[in-house]
């Protein structure tokens, strides 16, 4: 199959409260993988507390549903986070002498 | 030990607390929660995997937070997760897949991926305590018939096309029932009022079945057999369940001839159909067997049967490591190594 150029791009920094909560964003983001990386893909990525997702896609289209479906997902992670991460400090405490 | 389920493959969405007691041989099992939540279409329609997927998302945190306090414990007290890998709807899963893997991060529990049909015939083994049955799983999503031989559950005849509870669901979309609390239900409560027959086409083609041709056409023919006055739709709802219901019979009992095994186990959603229990214990009790069946907290999708099925691969030392808890639309159940059988 021809090679399609990927014309369309878009970059997202998305904050988070720590570092910690940006990378498991990530790494459960990260799971699912493009189902068509010829006309699509998405790299995510995370700067201390802030995550990056980046979006490259053939046409306007796939990038407005791509961007849509991934911030649904952002969305939904972040609604975990506030709902379940209770052992947030001690962990944080934790985490910053392993660091 | 303690395992969370998360259920969502469907228009179910199911959390499941569950506890073995491991001091005990074997080992002690106690239910701690199991809450769910229905998408409900309006009447006539069925569920888009798009709005079902919105519904997940919508109602998962609320009822994780149920399924806790039923439970009384904290997150601490969990040892594993266990989710739905597939089959099913793409978005749904993913959806409660995500959910699974944040608390997972969050909490640092172990991930376990688990196969939909697996986790029907876990729970209903348990709740049962049927010992080696022949399994009937009968949802809106499949139909197999499934015996376990060597360390698998091996198909033995399944649906060429569509389940047989897609095809009554449809067939409640033509009369325009209610998809609420299932349109099977709403079937088989209709049925009860029917006393006609209608042939219609009955296909069983060796171990297997289809339900396409039945479905089409009752979907045909329904609108003239009810205009002119010689049928009602109880009629029409009898003649499906009798015609369908015949075919999972057959294929049930041509699967315990050759394996002899004389008991029956009925799970997933068509499973608490209470004329298919009926149907399929007469057929057992000739061969001098029994019927196995649970009630709707069980039969019909949930997160405390993933949390049994996961919580059984986990004791085999089995975890899903997070690169792998993507989701799958097609997971045949006899690619499930079942390590915790002997």
């Amino acid at each position: 199959m021809a090679l399609t150029a990927l014309n369309e791009h878009l970059a997202l920094r998305i904050p988070f409260p720590s570092p910690r909560l940006a990378k498991i964003a990530a790494d459960v983001l990260d799971v699912d993988k493009d189902l068509k990386p010829e006309v699509s893909r998405r790299t995510i990525s995370t700067e201390e507390n802030i995550l990056l997702l980046d979006f490259q896609t053939s046409t306007l289209k796939l990038l407005r549903t791509m961007v849509n479906s991934s911030l649904e997902m952002v969305q939904l992670v972040v609604n975990t986070m506030g709902a379940f991460d209770t052992e947030d400090q001690e962990e944080t405490a934790t985490t910053t002498v392993v660091v | 030990m303690i395992a969370l389920g998360l259920e969502g493959s469907a228009n179910k969405l199911g959390i499941g607390l569950i506890q073995h007691d491991m001091t005990t041989s074997p080992p002690t099992v106690t239910i701690l929660a199991n809450v769910r939540h229905t998408y409900h279409p309006p009447p006539g329609e069925g569920f888009l995997p798009k709005d079902t997927a919105l519904h997940h998302r919508s109602h998962i945190l609320e009822l994780i937070r149920n399924a806790l306090a039923d439970a009384k414990i904290t997150p601490k007290e969990i040892d594993v997760i266990c989710f739905t890998k597939g089959p099913g709807m793409g978005g749904p899963l993913t959806s409660v897949a995500t959910v699974a893997r944040t608390l997972a991060l969050m909490w640092k529990k172990e991930l376990v991926g688990v196969n939909h049909c697996v986790g029907h015939i876990e729970m209903g083994r348990q709740i049962t305590g049927a010992e080696n049955p022949v399994v009937l799983y009968v949802s809106g999503g499949n139909t197999q018939v499934i015996a376990y031989a060597e360390k698998r559950y091996r198909i033995f005849g399944e649906a060429l096309d569509i389940a047989v509870g897609n095809c009554l669901d449809r067939f409640a979309r033509v009369l325009n029932l209610p998809n609420d609390p299932a349109p099977g239900y709403n079937i088989e409560q209709l049925a009860k009022k029917g006393t006609k027959l209608v042939d219609l086409p009955y296909t069983v083609k060796g171990m297997d079945v289809s339900f396409s041709g039945v479905l089409s056409y009752i979907e045909t023919n329904a609108p003239a057999l009810l205009a002119s006055g010689e049928y009602t739709e109880a009629d029409l709802c009898f003649s499906l369940q009798e015609t369908v219901f015949a075919m999972l019979v057959e294929t049930t009992e041509r699967a315990m001839a050759h394996i002899g095994s004389k008991e029956v186990l009925i799970v997933g959603g068509v499973g608490c159909n209470m004329r298919l229990q009926q149907m399929m214990d007469q057929m057992a009790s000739q061969r001098g067997g029994k019927v196995f069946a649970t009630d709707e907290r069980f039969c019909i999708d949930n997160g405390i049967m993933i949390a049994q099925a996961g919580i059984l691969a986990y004791q085999t030392g089995y975890t899903t490591p997070l690169e792998k808890t993507w989701c799958t639309q097609r997971f045949r159940t006899d690619e499930v190594f079942v390590a915790w059988r002997e």
